[in-house]
Order: C-alpha cells, then structure tokens, then sequence
C-alpha cells in the first residue's frame, strides 16, 4: 500500500504540473515579481549549438510554471516558519517590511560620488553657492540591535570632507522615521514629507507654504523588494498628493520632447507604480508652474527620490528643473538648449539618496 | 540539463519514464539511449560529440582489446587507447593549467587556448578507462554491441556528475533487468530526499556561504563558520547528487553502488575516505593504487604510491595547485595515520572525530580556494593570525538567521535519523508510522522542492566543474 501511494502521488504530481503548464495560458508580466517573464523561445538553428536555446528553454519552463506565486509564498513560509530565516535573496524581513541589506560603505564609490559633484559644480557653479542633502535609505532608522547598518557617520563625513567649500549641507536625517518609506519599497512616501519640504523652505530661504491634503491612493504597489519576500509581505499602498500648483504644472521631458502632467495615472499600471511621480526614470525634466508669483528657479541634480518631492515644491518656484545624470552626461549639459545655468534667481540642490552615493559609478 | 530543475522533473523525466514503462522490454534500452544523449545535448549541444566519440572510440578499442591475443599488441592497445581517453580529458582540463605553469618557467612558450571543458567528461573518460582496463584484464566481456556500450556510457542518471559506475556492475542489467515496485518506490524516496538535500540545505547553506564571505570585515567566528557552512554544502550538493542518481537508476533497473556512507562521522582521515565520493575512491585504488603495487611494497614505494594516487586524486577534481595541495594534505594525514595514529585514534573515540572533523574542515578551505595566496590568509584569519576581530555583530546577524539550518544540515549529516527509523520499524505500530510519515514526506518534499526551485535562481551543482 505504502509504495503505491509513493509510486501514485509521485507520478501525480509530475503529470499534473506536467499537462497544467500545457494547458495553463502564458503570463508575460509578474507584477509581483516587476518583470517580464520568458517567452516560448523561437528555434532557431544557430542558437541551438551554442546552448542559447536551451538556457532560454529553461527559463520559460520555469518562468511560465503554473502556480508559480503560490509556490514561491510556500517556499518563504517553510523558510520562515520552518528555518526562522528573515533574510532572502540579500533583503531582510521585519515583520510585514523588507530591508535591503547593505552594511559596507563604497568608499571608492562615496569619493567618485564628491568628485563627480565638485566637477558639476566647478563647471557650471563656480563660486555659487550650492546646497546638497543626503537621502538616508529606511536601514537609517531600523531600531533592531543585531540589525548590520553601514557606518552611516563616516559616509556622512566622507562626503562632506570630499565636496568643496561652496557646498553646503542640509541633513535631512531628523526630519524623516521608518513611517516615511514604503515597506517594501527602497523610497519614501510623498504624504510624508512635510518636514522634509519644511526643512528645504527653511534652508533655502522660501517661503513657508500649505502642505496638500488632497490626496489619491493605489493598490497594490509591489516595491523594490517585494518580490525578494517572495510574496511573505503584503503590498504597499501609493498615495499622491494634490494641489491646484500641481494639477496647474505642466511638466517638458527633454528626451520625449514632450509636455507631460506631474502625475501619469497610466504609470500605476507599469511593473514600477513609483513612475507615477514625474514618468519615473528620465534625463532632464522641466517643471514649469506659469501661475507662481515666484520667479525663483531651482536646479536639482537629483535620483528617483526627488521625483515624489519636487511636486512638493512647486509652490516655491516658477521653473523646476531636474537633472539625472544616471541618464544624462554632465559633460552634455552646455549643450541643453532649455537649461541656462547663468541665471542669478537660481537655487541649486544636489539632492541624492545613501543608495546611490554607495553605488555612484552609474553617474556620468 | 541537471536534475534540479523544472525542465528534467517536470518535463523531461514525465516523458522518458512513460515511455520507458509503456514500451516492450527490447525497446528500453533506446528509450535510455535516446533521452540520455538528449539530455546531455540539452545541456551542452556541441560537445554531444565528444560523447559519441567516447562511445563510439573505448567500444571499439573494447573490442580489439578482447580479441588481440598477443600480450604485447593488447598491451599496446590499451596504452595506446587510454593515452587517447586522457588525452582529450588533458586538452579540455588541463591544457591552459599546464601552459599556465610552463609559461611561468618559461615565459610566453606556449600559448593560451580558449577552451570550455564539456560537462561530466571526467566521470564518463574515467568510466570509459576502467571499461578497457577490465576487458584487458580480463574481468569484464565486451559490450555486445555499440549501443549497449554507449547506454552505458551516456545512462543520464549517472553521466555528468556520477557516481563512477563501473561496466562490470551494470553489465548484467544492461542485458536483462526487472524494476519492482517495492524498488520503484524506495528509490523515489531516494531520489526526492537527493533532491531535497540539494534544494533545501544545500543551496541554502550556499547562499549562507556567501554572506559570510561578503562580511563588510572579516572575524575569526566568521571563518570558521564558512568552512563548516562550504564543508556541509559540499556534502549535500554531492550527495544529493549520488542520492538522485542511485534513485533514477534503480526506477530504470540498474543498482549502482554506494558513493557516500555518512563521512561526517569518520573517526579518521582514512575512514573518511571508506565514506565520501566512494566511487572515486576505489577506482583510484583498483587502477592505480593496486597497479602500482600499494602496500605490499617496500615502505618508501608504499608512500610514494600514496603519493601518486593522491596526488592525481587531487588534480581529477581540478586544474588548479590548491587541489594537487589538497590531495597531498591528505596523503600526508594517511602516511601519519598508517605510521602511527591509527592505533590512538580507535582507543580515542571523542579526540578521533574532533581530530577528523578539524582535519576534514581545513581540507575543504584548501578545497575552495583556488587562489594560493588568499588561502593564506583565509588560515591565518581562523588560527587569528591576521588583525581582525574574533567577532561581530554581523557575523552574530548572519549565524542567528541560519543557525536552524545549519543545525538541521549537521543533524541530516550524521545517520541518528536512519537510526531512529530503524528502531520504530521494530515495532509494528513504528513502522504504520514511519510508512505513513515516508508517503507524506515523500510527496511533501518534492512539492518543496519545487517550490525552492522556483523561487532560486538557476543554481548548478558543484560537482559538475569536475
């Protein structure tokens, strides 16, 4: 009896996953995991003797298996339950939140990061005054003691012992707690930045303004690290905030040479729903508020952060333009016809999180 | 293509096992032929040839071996097709390591190939080799016919990362087999416990390996620690391995032999040797070792034999100093132990498995580390000879996180399970038991598995580089 129910349950599971994936419809985005999933392979003869077939064969048999989500949350369950392991493909679980583990500080990666700004700002800035922040990423505030946090006083230090005497610093870290990041997202939450917006009026002299209640929300958001929890978490919820300042500002994307709204609804639906704020990942952005009775203009050399804060701050100035130089080089910047950096009614913020700064070498 | 994967569990072998079991016996055989090649093309399509060589190549050696009756001409048969067999084993493995220790006696003499060694070609040249040497030693017949022979020489189960599977042990049942259910069964059990090893602690233990080695500083604690997570990782990798091979083997009819018999627990270096990679093992001592002469020689050729057969052990697992240094070390503790420990190890049961277990750890750090000069520091840092800490908080950070499953890994390391198996079967309500947790672990572990196998990325087995 034993053997035929090993022999029976054996053969039933591998024929049923077996004749389920026959049947099962492919799926081509995991939302969950935020990426496409493999596709059937075309069979091509010259892929077939250098093994690319077969590879990509396996990672559409894998990626297309049926109940793949459910095996996955099995797997972390017996893992959690079973093993009491919180940590998972290099992320770490407090609860119902998702850490990022990265306890080294890149100083190599911190100096490119010092040099690269003094560059920018010898170039274009001298003897101006300008302003930099760092982002501390949510690992800042985890209170757990056996929690591995990177020596965040030396990197504080590093950089500012690395930039050039005309920069000047605005420290962000008490203006911000664990509540202002997305728990399974590597980036803060835009309803909760007031101090932040507060502290940046404050330090670059503007004026105090109404923080917007207005607000609409989404779900479900699957961070950054949500799919590192394979599923164990639930999802997050996105809420972004309006104004008549913000529903007023038409947004120019240099590399689309187009006109845009600060919120593009249709980005909640993309694997990242974070490009909701300002069209996620773009080179060069120009906020235009023609409504401000400021003629103020603010620089910001910025990373995805400052994409949920800049609507933020449109109260303040009538052009905001904002600069990735993960996508833009700066040695290409003269050559913006749309960007002027002469003006004298100019703020300049470099304004970057403790992720980038320890990986900086993606900042041309 | 590896057996932990979703292509072989869930496509592959649902295919090849209905086919196997629905057609008449005298098809069976082509059925194991033809996945067998599939397999392997799936795995590395170009180098099917090499492959087919081999088959084709010892077949046919195999046979004029056999039929030569003039000592010196079947002599001349066998050097001459085993200088064939290890030549291509030379030119894959060990072609850019020799030319890297020539040019660095001689600099810029040979140049540099770009090379890919084909995937299990050392088990199957090592399989091929010991086919020849038994025919011309007589011990074995001939295959009867070339597809027999490459069945043999390609059977998946066993083809790229063994066991070393002998012709002489299967010869019977590549003729003529019987799969009992009773067997089919048992071997299921195997083959899903190999894969759980390999899924669930192995991989694990890997990953856990990892962030030992990515500490942002490096601690005594933390050493020691990888070379207990990489000894076990090693262990479950390979064995699970043996484990799925043995299993599918058995389901199609063929018994191979044993490859790992619990080494954790030797209470000696040259226990340990009785215990892990078996297969290996005995055909370094049947072909060389015994060849050679072994111990019944004078007391300086007797170590030099160790020497050898050590030494070559060593370099079958790579092309790399750090293993030649490895295989000697072990010669060394087997001299020792044949000179004078072995007698004070059997009177010293506690100090005999700590000595093994130390012994066996430091082995396996030589094991991992291919680069001579950080393997210096890697000893100095757990001996503390070099200016780090003895610990810190996330070396604490990473140990608590795995600490379950290093202690499940250490537990399934040692046969106190089977032994507490054993003792409940006694009985008859023990073994309703144990029956029934055997079907509901059975099919539970494999649902698991494939659950870890989904959430991993692709992870290939260990063994394969060799």
């Amino acid at each position: 009896m034993k053997d035929k129910l090993i022999i029976g349950g054996f053969c039933f599971i591998l024929g049923f996953f077996f004749l389920y994936s026959l049947i099962d419809s492919d799926t081509l985005v995991s939302f969950s995991e935020r990426r496409t999933m493999a596709t059937l392979p075309k069979l091509e003869v010259s892929s077939i003797p250098t093994g690319k077939y077969f590879e990509k064969m396996n990672e559409y048999l894998t990626d297309q298996f049926p109940f793949r989500n459910q095996l996955r949350r099995s797997k972390a369950l017996f893992v959690n339950s079973v093993y009491q392991k919180n940590i998972s493909h290099d992320a770490y679980r407090i609860g119902n939140e998702i850490y990022q583990l990265e306890p080294t500080v890149n100083e190599k990666s911190v100096t490119y990061f010092t040099n690269k700004l003094n560059e920018v700002a010898d170039t274009h800035f001298k003897n101006k005054k300008v302003f930099y922040a760092i982002i501390p990423d949510k690992n800042y505030y985890v209170e757990v003691s056996s929690f591995p946090k990177m020596d965040y006083p030396f990197l504080y230090q590093t950089v500012r012992e690395g930039l050039n005497k005309n920069f000047e610093e605005i420290d962000l870290r008490p203006t911000l707690n664990l509540d202002s990041y997305y728990r399974t997202d590597l980036h803060w939450r835009q309803e909760q930045l007031e101090e932040v917006v507060s502290l940046l009026q404050n330090k670059l002299q503007l004026e105090k303004t109404s923080f917007p209640r207005k607000q609409e929300s989404y779900f479900p958001f699957y961070g950054a690290y949500y799919s590192k929890s394979s599923g164990s978490v639930t999802a997050d919820t996105i809420q972004y905030l309006f104004s008549g300042t913000i529903e007023n500002t038409e947004v120019y994307n240099y590399e689309k040479k187009r006109m845009e709204s600060v919120y593009e609804k249709e980005n909640l639906k993309n694997i990242d729903s974070y490009d909701i704020f300002l069209s996620g990942a773009t080179p060069i952005l120009i906020l235009n508020n023609e409504e401000s009775s400021s003629d103020r203009e603010l620089i910001l050399f910025r990373d995805s952060f400052s994409s949920s804060l800049a609507p933020l701050l449109l109260d303040n100035y009538q052009k905001i333009t904002m600069i990735d130089l993960r996508y833009f080089s700066s040695k290409m910047l003269s050559e913006v016809e749309e960007i002027d950096f002469s003006k004298t009614n100019q703020d300049i913020l470099f304004l970057y999180s403790v992720p980038i700064i320890n990986q900086s070498f993606t900042l041309k | 293509m590896v057996f932990s994967s979703i292509p072989f569990l869930y496509y592959f072998l649902p295919i090849v096992l209905l086919s196997y079991f629905v057609v008449p016996k005298k098809f069976k055989n082509s059925i194991l032929l033809i996945s067998s090649l599939f397999f392997y093309f799936y795995g590395e399509p170009k180098f099917i040839l090499v492959l087919l060589f081999s088959c084709v190549f010892s077949y046919l050696f195999g046979k004029w071996i056999d039929k030569c009756q003039v000592p010196w001409k079947k002599k001349s048969l066998l050097v001459l097709s085993l200088c064939i067999n290890f030549g291509i084993l030379f030119y894959f493995k060990y072609y850019n390591f020799f030319v890297s220790n020539i040019n660095h006696l001689f600099p810029d003499t040979l140049p540099f190939l770009s090379i890919v060694m084909p995937i299990g070609i050392s088990f199957f040249t090592f399989q091929s080799a010991s086919y020849l040497i038994d025919i011309y030693r007589k011990e074995v017949k001939p295959a009867t016919s070339i597809f027999t022979y490459s069945t043999y020489l390609s059977l998946f189960p066993q083809l790229i990362a063994g066991p070393i599977v002998r012709y002489q042990t299967i010869s019977k049942e590549l003729e003529t087999r019987e799969s009992k259910t009773s067997d089919i069964s048992n071997e299921i059990r195997r083959f899903v416990l190999g894969l759980s090893k390999k899924v669930m602690i192995a991989d694990m233990l890997g990953i856990f390996s990892k962030e030992l080695a990515s500490l942002s500083s490096n601690t005594v604690i933390g050493f020691w620690l990888k070379a207990i997570s990489d000894s076990l990782q090693l262990y479950f990798d390979f064995s699970g391995y043996s484990d799925m091979a043995i299993g599918l083997g058995l389901i199609f009819g063929f018994h191979f032999l044993e490859n790992f018999n619990y080494p954790f627990i030797a209470n000696s270096i040259t226990d340990f040797w009785r215990r892990w990679h078996i297969s290996l093992s005995s055909w370094f001592r049947d072909y060389i070792y015994i060849p050679l002469g072994g111990n019944r020689v004078s007391k300086f050729r007797h170590y030099r034999n160790i020497l050898i057969v050590w030494m070559t052990t060593g370099l079958w697992h790579g092309a790399s100093w750090n293993f030649v240094l490895w295989g000697l070390y072990f010669a060394f503790f087997l001299i020792l132990e044949k000179k004078v420990l072995l007698k004070f190890l059997k009177n010293h049961q506690v100090f005999s498995h700590a000595y093994t277990i130390f012994l066996v750890l430091i082995s396996f750090v030589i094991f991992n580390q291919t680069d001579l000069s950080l393997l210096g520091e890697t000893l100095k840092g757990m001996f503390g000879f070099s200016k780090i800490a003895f610990c810190n908080k996330e070396t604490l950070f990473y140990l608590k996180d795995s600490i379950i499953l290093l202690g499940i890994a250490l537990l399934f390391s040692t046969p106190i399970l089977r032994r507490g198996k054993d003792y409940l079967t006694k009985w008859k309500r023990g073994e309703l038991l144990v029956g029934t947790l055997e079907v509901i672990l059975t099919l539970l572990l494999l649902l698991l598995s494939t659950a870890f196998l989904i959430d991993e990325s692709f992870q290939p087995f260990l063994y394969f580089r060799f």
